[in-house]
């Protein structure tokens, strides 16, 4: 169940993390994710679909987003993803976490 | 957490839906991708596809819960493709889980379960250890309480919240219905704390000595069965015995009472002389508070133990009681439960009983095994396939595995609904009277059946699960090869263990059965099984103590002129009635105590009951009012071993205790040992002459002279309440218990015997049926028909010839374990032994006759293409 076509050093959880950021903005369908995560992070994080959608489920499972089917671009059926309240909590948190961690990190690659 | 849960069940519900949205987003997802590279595939940028969605269930659904679901469905499905296998496992299974379940719930309704009162935890049972005690120290029962002592207790007591008398039972009349109603204290609803469905219970001044309130509290079951839940019954009068009483309220459902008979009515103690003024409890105990003694219970204060409150009663009763000094017992408690006596008696019967049952479920269970290894032997090909596929040998054992849980669930449901019916009917049959024990299942019986029934299924399903999926299996799959098992293999072990228990079940039954039957022979001499017994008891007002003298002086004068001589004795108590008494008595010069049951009897009395004289001589008219005795045999060697008893006195405690006249009685003779109260065991018994305290029961030696009898005491007072009986009615209730212990085993040995003969026939079918091949192959080359009968009985002959054998062993064991409850019958019994060898004999024989017939019936033609 790893991360494809991901630095293999990514920090587990880190996915769930950027998803959440990612739908502060508004509502994206899976396709959207994706390519939203590919453009702004110059093209350094490919999410594959192995990868995405059972983050997306964990995220649904845990109430963190909402899904709504509705109508994408081209007239398709996609499925829309919300940030819920308990989202954004629950993003303010694990970036805090997220910070903390690379904050440590950073102390521990600068010692003498 | 909750809204989790929640989900998941959601997606549980509609997962076939979220699964084709999830695949829809995908694909679409797919198309994006596709448009924006300008056509083309994208497989490789994407990823696994059904990995994808795999993971994502994952999410929702466990990954093991799923493959768990998966196995049980699939055992559902191939167990509903062969109905005949699954109905034979499912019905052998739940004979035994049923029987062990409720075998459960008897002994827990006996030795778990409290009284049915709320809170029932803080509700003990009071012990009075007293060391001063004169009948305590005898190793008489425990001394009880006095009720003035109780309400010292209630009064004085921090620790707990009340102590009451719990009384005795009487039975009584009410309208057309024998009933049972119980003398309580008056404290007894409001201590013990009962819920009331109607009205109240006693008021404490409803209880005082002298001046009785005639009020009755009516049970739930007695409510419903004579008043059909007439609300309205609460305020009116009822009579019992002929006597009005007032009901005053309705104990709730769930109340069982505090004994194990049914009461159907509580009485205060005070009340009890409207009954039974005649009766010696009431008049000595009942009526006067101040007398020991009933038994007590008490509810402990919140936040007191037990042993806090053990303390303080011990001090409190020594301060009621005086101080003794040298007293070092004191006050214990002790829990309401059944069984729960210092003494735990009771609780060994059910040992063998267990034991026993454990058999029977280990018989099922090896007959499943068998069904089961037949069933994987057939299945092997499907097995093979699948390990050569790629799947693990524990994923196909954990598979078959589930098939067995499945069959051992539905079992174990259906054990539970038996014994939600059979503890309760077998109950009955053996106590002979209703019974007020709270014998549904509850949460422990499930959780006992749950325990059971999985174990159950790793024995029987372990061994062939593995068996079955053994490495060589895999060259199964070329049609035709034989499984040729090794000389012992798992099914001859089997059988081997099958036989031995129904072996030790036999046995057992037998010898019980035997005792039983023999058990009416060795109470009672033949001449004495068609004596009747004549009861006289005063009128419903009673006599007083001169009156009664009286009426016995003229009752033993009318009795004499009215009838021939020998044809009829007095008593005090017959053989196998309850209600004797015992009288304590020192030896000259000890100074120990003893306590023995004592009867009055008339001169005849045991020439009637053809015991002979062995020494000395019988006691004669002219003894009455003179200090003699005549002991039984048990008696003489107990007290005056290696001398002879004739001759020999003892130095008895006053009157009261029961004995004719005080100080140094004599011996004149000693009697043959019988069964006088019941048949565990002979005690020492002293005979006296009459007493006159109280009216004598006659023994008849006919119907005419019974008759004659009762028309004699007809014409001394003919308010005289006079009853005949056959003698052998006490003594049938005696053997209730005995007979339907051996009823009860007999049916278990039915039962096991069953299960081994389908089992054996199995057996010897597969094996035909394996070996077709190979008899084929001896009959071309010549073999006859013997020769094939020899061959099929050969191996499987020698595992049942074992199991016989050790089954033989075993039950010499087994038997050491039911002496107690054989009444006197010796455990060594050769005809049970050879009775029970010959018969299992026969039936492996029986079981054998079909398979081996259709072995020689074999075409070697035929078999030697049968591959």
């Amino acid at each position: 169940m790893g991360l494809t076509n991901q630095p293999p050093d990514l920090l587990p959880g880190t996915l769930d993390l950027l998803i959440l950021r990612t739908l502060v903005a508004g509502p994206l369908h899976g396709y959207g994710i994706a390519e939203r995560l590919k453009i702004v992070s110059q093209d350094v994080l490919h999410v594959g679909e192995s990868s995405l959608y059972p983050a997306l489920q964990r995220l649904l499972l845990n109430g963190w987003v909402k899904g709504e089917w509705g109508a994408s671009e081209n007239n398709r059926r996609a499925r829309y993803y919300t940030l819920t309240a308990a989202g954004k909590k629950r993003l303010g948190a694990e970036r805090q976490e997220f910070e903390r961690l690379v904050f440590a990190i950073q102390r521990v690659l600068e010692m003498a | 957490m909750l809204g989790r849960l929640v989900r998941r069940l959601h997606y549980f519900v509609w997962r076939r839906r979220h699964e084709r949205e999830l695949a829809e987003e995908m694909a679409s997802h797919r198309a994006m991708l596709d448009r924006q590279r300008g056509g083309g595939s994208s497989g490789p940028a994407f990823g696994n596809d059904t990995l994808a969605r795999e993971d994502a269930r994952a999410v929702w659904i466990a990954p093991w819960l799923e493959s768990v679901w998966q196995d049980a469905a699939y055992a559902v499905r191939t167990l509903s493709r062969d109905p005949g296998f699954a109905l034979l496992a499912i019905g052998a299974l739940t004979a035994g889980i049923g029987l062990n379940t409720s075998l459960f719930s008897v002994y827990s309704a006996l030795a778990m379960k409290p009284w049915t009162v709320p809170d029932a935890g803080r509700v003990v049972r009071l012990s009075n250890n007293s060391t001063y005690d004169l009948r305590k120290r005898a190793g008489g029962p425990p001394a009880g309480f006095s009720q003035a002592e109780l309400d010292y207790f209630s009064a004085h007591a921090t620790t707990i919240t009340g102590a009451v008398t719990t009384g005795r039972n009487v039975p009584v009349r009410a309208g057309d219905a024998d009933i049972t109603a119980s003398w309580v204290g008056g404290g007894y609803f409001t201590v013990l704390g009962v819920d009331m469905q109607a009205g109240r219970g006693f008021l404490p001044g409803e209880d005082r000595a002298g001046t009785p309130a005639a009020v009755a509290v009516l049970s739930h079951g007695f409510w419903l069965r004579q008043f059909g839940r007439d609300p309205a019954i609460v305020g009116r009068q009822i009579r019992l015995d002929d006597v009005p009483f007032t009901v005053v309220g309705i104990a709730s459902a769930a109340f069982l009472g505090t004994v194990t008979d049914r009461v159907d009515v509580w009485l205060p103690v005070a009340s009890a002389p409207l009954l039974r003024p005649e009766d010696r409890w009431v008049r000595t105990v009942a009526q006067q508070p101040a007398n020991c003694c009933t038994p007590a219970a008490a509810r402990l204060a919140a936040g007191a133990t037990a042993e806090q409150a053990s303390a303080e009663l011990t001090v409190l009763s020594r301060q009621f009681r005086g101080d003794r000094p040298n007293d070092t017992g004191g006050i214990t408690m002790r829990g309401t439960q059944v069984f729960a006596n210092p003494k735990g008696d009771g609780t060994e019967v059910f040992i063998p009983l267990f034991a026993g049952l454990l058999l029977v479920l280990v018989l099922a269970c090896a007959n499943v095994g068998n069904l089961l290894l037949a069933r994987a032997a057939a299945r092997r090909r499907e097995i093979a396939v699948r390990l050569s596929l790629g799947a693990s040998r524990r994923r196909i054992v954990r598979q078959l595995m589930t098939e067995s849980l499945v069959l051992a669930s539905a079992a174990g449901a259906a054990g539970l609904i038996v014994a939600a019916w059979l503890p309760a009917r077998i109950v009955a049959l053996i106590a002979g009277g209703p019974i007020a024990l709270p014998l549904q299942p509850d949460g422990s019986a499930l959780a006992f059946t749950l325990a059971i029934a999985t174990a159950s299924a790793m024995l029987f399903g372990l061994a062939p699960a593995l068996h079955g999926t053994r490495q060589h299996a895999i060259g199964a799959i070329k049609e035709g090869s034989a499984l040729a098992g090794a000389r012992f293999s798992l099914r001859t072990l089997l059988l081997s263990v099958q036989v031995a228990a129904v072996v030790v079940l036999l046995v057992s039954a037998g010898i019980m059965v035997r005792s039983a039957a023999s058990a009416a022979d060795r109470a009672l001499p033949g001449t004495a099984r068609d004596l009747s017994v004549v009861s006289i008891n005063p009128p419903v007002r009673g006599y007083d103590a001169a009156r009664t003298r009286a009426v016995s002086v003229q009752l033993e004068e009318e009795l004499a002129r009215a009838s021939a001589i020998g044809s009829i004795a007095l008593t005090s108590t017959p053989p196998f009635a309850s209600g004797n008494i015992k009288g304590g008595f020192r030896l000259p010069g000890s100074a120990t105590d003893e306590f023995n049951a004592v009867f009055e009897v008339s001169p005849g009395y045991f020439a009637l009951m053809g015991l002979p004289i062995v020494d000395g001589r019988d006691l004669e008219a002219s003894d009455s009012g003179k200090p003699v005795i005549v002991v039984n045999e048990t008696m003489a060697r107990q007290y005056w071993p290696g001398r002879r008893a004739v001759g020999q006195r003892i130095i008895c405690t006053p009157p009261e205790s029961g004995w004719n006249m005080p100080g140094e009685l004599e011996v004149v003779g000693v009697v043959r040992d019988s069964y006088m109260t019941d048949l565990t065991g002979i005690q020492p018994t002293v005979f006296q002459p009459a007493t006159r305290r109280a009216l004598p029961a006659v023994l008849a030696a006919s119907r005419a002279s019974a008759a004659a009898a009762a028309a004699a005491a007809a014409r001394v007072d003919s308010r005289l309440r006079v009853r005949i009986s056959p003698l052998t009615g006490g003594l049938d209730g005696q053997l209730r218990s005995a007979r339907a212990g051996a009823a009860i085993a007999a049916l278990l040995g039915a039962i096991a015997l069953a299960f081994a003969c389908v089992g054996m026939f199995g057996v010897f079918a597969y094996w035909v049926r394996q070996r077709t091949h190979e008899i084929g192959v001896r009959m071309a080359l010549g073999a006859q028909s013997v020769d094939v009968i020899r061959l099929v009985l050969g191996t499987t002959g020698v595992a049942v010839t074992i199991g016989i054998a050790a089954g033989l062993g075993a039950s010499v064991a087994a038997v050491k374990l039911i002496r107690a409850y054989l009444f006197g019958a010796s455990g060594i019994d050769p005809v049970t032994y050879a009775g029970v060898t010959v018969l299992l004999v026969a039936a492996s024989l029986a079981a054998a006759f079909f398979p081996a017939r259709r072995a020689t019936r074999i075409d070697p033609l035929v078999a030697l293409r049968y591959e």
